[in-house]
């Protein structure tokens, strides 16, 4: 009896002294997680940064979900690795909700929850209220791609906002500059927002900054006009090539003799050309329509000389050549990205041969879409309708066919700017700028959905979940 | 030994769920709306986004306040404005009216939409600290410039409404039912506001320090004082807007524009007329004004809805050398193969081959040179100079009858479109009052003056109910009960305060 009894004291004193064990080294010293405090990331209203302290170096992220929905809409943030004084963010966040959530902290292998806390995310404020409203939802219709991805867009307009909406019109992450407006803004594969920014004073899409930004909103570069060799006006599009250079459109003014054709001695002409930059402003490559072009061949070159050559999209062909459109001529050109040299022009007066049908003649966000046809947006001034085209290019063949095309509603007509970017095999997503809607269509022109925008947006480039993942999770 | 092992696991469950309940951490929140506004971009975006009400809601119905359906109130109840379709607006173009109708509705949530977004805005730029107090003072002005021209609207189509300032949104209560406020407590506030806004906000945007873009559209002195003068007029304390609208001739920065039809083609945004307009760029921010007053049928100006027209009797009272006359669309050949013209007589049937309109479209907003894009770039002048001019000749006026003066600044306007100039002599106090108040009704017909310039000089009963008499209509409209229009129903249903027993 006396020896059960020792028995019994001793496996109970180990069992003491193991949980305790365990208790300080999982729990004791990992798991303590000093301070939460919950407030606005940047002050943005909808990202919220939780600064969480713990006693010892751990790692740690959160879980959230709205209260009203449930675990199961349950987003993580990023995690905090190693610290003892975690800075996370929390994304996805809609305006006025309540939220749960609890902090997990990870140490060795082993993972500590705490309780579950909550927080109310604030309103939005007044001037991004209201500013998207879906208005012909028919939910069944509308591809998955598509509910869970998000639309792009930019104000380009002082204070400048970029935007990112989701189908349901509900804005779901948005980014403020100081003093100068968004002009022309584009997602990159490094899932960063690479955009040209411009004053009041500049037109529509013309600017003299460069900014890109990251998903949680940190400037990632930021150059500005005159720094190194960037001394151009800057417009219409900004890329990121392979190396992670920058591939904008600038305006190349010239001094011309324009006295034979009613100008002056010293006049200046005006086009437009392709600039490569390195991250610090530095030029790596140039070209000009100046030098594949004479602007005296022009008869109407005096009257034109203020925007000879006024290029509207640059993207890059499937063998990184850069393919660029103009709104004066209304051709589409591909440019060799090393020579400069012009591979073909599409469009009217063009080198290579178009069917009948083939009758655009302002195109806008020209790109090769997923598919490998060349699809763009026409604004259709003559015809009064605007109109999709994907064409099939046949360099050795010295022609084009048409892969699909469209015309969308009258009601939609929209006679500058715009965009058409696919959305699986079967839908595009149409961006009708002055009308300030943004429209889904299939490639009969038939609408199944629209969102109405306070903005008329430049463009809405159309960013699928895996592109946003993992910061945003429409 | 089995059995034992619970003897085992208990202990460390137990020191396990002992540990973790003593290292619940300290939770602090900041999440409050008080921290809305951080920057002076968020200032900014903020002012910016009350001067976007002046045209209604951010999406959709890009025809709202100012920028269309304010004009419902000011004009179509009035002998200037006509509207041939049915329904809301075509109750208030025969002057019948009750307090289910949709116009008025929209008025007032629009304008209440304006002084919400203005009072949340002054509410949080007042404390912030990351802007100068210079700055500071001229955003809260421009806000209460802005405000001040929304309560201007209210009480001149309601009278006495609800006061809401940036005092209620510290404390917001949604379900209050607030009594409303009398007209001379809500014009104490006006002029107390604008009284500042004149002493704060700069003549002119040139060389800025603020908005570095000369931002001609934003609140000025002139505005501010303009505003002031307009309050004093309608409460007819005619020295008070007497000496206001010197002051702002005594800027020295604004004129007439030389002509009165180029003053309103669309691509004159601002000039040296222009007080404070409500701007719109057809590529950026473009209104449905020509949509609404476009003519119908028409060869050049295509596509649309002649909604908001002028009374062909209206139209009919300018003299023929009057340059004002061609900013109308009277005859033209339409696309529908008919000439559209005027009846000859109330009720014609027409020839064949001929159309008879109901009313006469203005070309006032509807520039048959500008857009042709379904949203337009034109503007409207709330605040013009020539109505300074004719506002101090009434000013003058009523304080001692015809004088040079008067006559002159009156002939001002009338010389710019080679109107017939008016002779002192011809003219008592009397005769000269109803002389500026035709003259108001050619200068500004839609333009959001009409009801009020007749209701302040006692003549709306009389030249409503003459003008319907004459198409032959009842003699509907009632003074006092028509002052002001009955507060609209779905609000009357939310605050029983809002009392429609004198006004329907």
């Amino acid at each position: 009896m006396l020896k059960r009894d020792k028995a019994v004291c001793l496996i109970f004193s180990v069992g003491i002294l193991i949980g305790l064990l365990i208790a300080c080294n999982s729990g004791g010293e990992a798991t303590a997680i000093k301070e939460i405090h919950i407030g606005l990331h940047k002050n943005n209203h909808l990202q919220i940064q939780a600064d969480v302290l713990t006693a010892g170096l751990c790692n740690a992220f959160i879980e959230y979900w709205p209260t009203g929905e449930g675990e199961k809409k349950k987003y993580v943030s990023l995690p905090s690795l190693n610290k003892d004084k975690h800075s996370l963010l929390l994304l996805n966040i809609s305006p006025h909700t309540s939220y749960s959530y609890r902090v997990i902290i990870e140490k060795n292998g082993t993972k500590t929850e705490s309780k579950i806390y909550n927080f109310e995310s604030v309103d939005l404020p007044p001037w991004l209220q209201d500013q998207f409203k879906d208005t012909s939802v028919q939910t069944n219709r509308l591809p998955n791609e598509f509910k869970n991805g998000l639309m792009l867009m930019n104000k380009r307009e002082t204070p400048g906002m970029l935007y990112l909406v989701n189908y349901e019109g509900k804005l779901r992450w948005y980014h403020t500059i100081n003093g100068t407006g968004f002009k022309v803004s584009h997602f990159t594969k490094d899932k960063t927002i690479l955009s040209i920014l411009g004053t009041n004073d500049e037109p529509t899409s013309y600017g003299s900054e460069i900014l890109e930004v990251n998903l949680t909103g940190d400037t990632i570069l930021h150059l500005k006009k005159n720094q190194n060799d960037f001394r151009y006006t800057i417009h219409h599009e900004i890329l990121k090539n392979d190396k992670g250079q920058l591939v904008t459109i600038y305006a190349d003014k010239r001094i011309m003799d324009l006295s034979t054709v009613g100008g002056s001695a010293k006049d200046t002409v005006t086009g437009d050309g392709i600039v490569i930059l390195d991250t610090t402003g530095k030029e790596v490559w140039k070209w000009s329509v100046f030098d594949v072009i004479d602007p005296l061949k022009d008869p109407a070159i005096n009257k034109n000389k203020k925007d000879w050559m006024h290029a509207n999209s640059l993207n890059f062909d499937k063998d990184s050549s850069f393919i660029i459109s103009f709104y004066n001529n209304g051709q589409i050109w591909k440019v060799n990205s090393h020579t400069g040299a012009i591979e073909w022009k599409l469009g009217k007066g063009g080198t290579l041969r178009m069917p009948n049908e083939c009758n655009f003649t302002q195109t806008h966000a020209v790109h090769i879409n997923p598919y490998g046809s060349l699809l763009f947006f026409d604004n259709g001034v003559e015809k009064k309708q605007s109109e999709v085209y994907a064409l099939k290019i046949d360099e050795k063949g010295g022609r084009v066919d048409i892969d699909f095309h469209f015309k969308l509603p009258k009601e939609v007509y929209n006679e500058r700017m715009g965009s058409a970017y696919m959305i699986n095999d079967t839908t595009v997503l149409c961006c009708c700028s002055k009308k300030h809607i943004t429209v889904l269509a299939n490639k009969k022109g038939q609408l199944f959905w629209t969102l109405n925008s306070a903005i008329p947006p430049y463009r809405a480039q159309f960013l699928k979940e895996e592109e946003v993942a993992p910061y945003l999770k429409p | 030994m089995k059995k034992y092992i619970f003897l085992f696991i208990l202990p460390m469950i137990i020191l396990q769920y002992s540990c973790h309940k003593s290292l619940d951490p300290k939770v602090y929140s900041s999440l409050t709306s008080a921290n809305a506004f951080q920057t002076r971009s968020d200032a900014i975006a903020a002012v910016n986004a009350v001067y976007a009400r002046l045209k209604g809601p951010a999406v959709g119905d890009n025809f709202d306040y100012w920028t269309v359906r304010h004009f419902a109130l000011t004009d179509l109840t009035t002998d200037v404005g006509h509207c041939n379709y049915g329904g809301d607006p075509g109750q208030l173009s025969l002057a019948l009216w009750n307090s289910a109708n949709g116009l008025l509705a929209e008025d007032w949530r629009q304008i209440y939409k304006l002084i919400s977004n203005a009072n949340n805005a002054i509410f949080n730029i007042e404390p912030m600290k990351s802007i100068t107090d210079g700055e500071r003072a001229q955003f809260l002005s421009e806000i209460k410039f802005l405000r001040a021209i929304a309560y201007m609207d209210l009480t001149d189509a309601w009278g006495p409404v609800i006061l809401a300032t940036e005092k209620d949104i510290a404390s917001p209560s949604y379900n209050s039912q607030p009594p409303v406020s009398s007209v001379a407590e809500i014009e104490d506030l006006l002029i107390s506001d604008l009284t500042t806004c004149a002493s704060t906000l700069p003549v002119d945007y040139q060389s800025n320090a603020i908005y570095t873009s000369n931002d001609v559209g934003r609140a000025t002195k002139g505005s501010a004082l303009t505003l002031l003068a307009k309050l004093y007029l309608r409460r007819h304390d005619w020295q008070k807007a007497a000496d206001l609208t010197k002051q702002v001739m005594d800027l020295n920065v604004y004129h007439l524009y030389p002509s009165y039809l180029g003053l309103f083609k669309e691509d004159n945004k601002w000039c040296e007329e222009n007080i404070f307009s409500v701007l719109s760029d057809a590529n950026v921010n473009g209104t449905e004004l020509l949509n609404h007053f476009g003519p119908e049928s028409h060869p050049v100006v295509e596509n649309r809805w002649q909604y908001y027209a002028v009374t062909w009797d209206f139209y009919n009272t300018f003299d023929d050398a009057d340059e004002r006359k061609a900013c109308f669309y009277p005859e033209y050949m339409g696309v529908d193969g008919l000439i559209h013209k005027q009846p000859p007589t109330l009720g014609a049937s027409p020839p064949p081959g001929e159309f008879y309109m109901a009313d006469v479209a203005t070309k006032k907003y509807a520039d048959s040179t500008g857009s042709t894009t379904y949203y337009d770039g034109h503007s409207v002048d709330i605040l013009r100079y020539a109505d300074v001019l004719l506002s101090r000749a009434e000013a003058l006026n009523e304080l001692n009858g015809p004088s040079p003066e008067a006559i002159s600044l009156i002939n001002e306007v009338k010389g710019r479109s080679h109107a017939k100039l008016l002779d002192i002599a011809d003219y008592n106090q009397s005769t000269l009052r109803d002389a500026i108040l035709q003259e108001r009704g050619w200068e500004f017909f839609y333009e959001g003056k009409r009801r009020q310039d007749l209701i302040r000089m006692n003549k709306y009963d009389v030249l409503v109910n003459a003008y319907l008499n004459r198409i032959g209509q009842p003699s509907n409209i009632v003074m006092p009960k028509n002052q002001y229009f009955p507060y609209p129903l779905n609000q009357v249903n939310v605050n029983p305060n809002l009392n429609n027993s004198d006004r329907q």
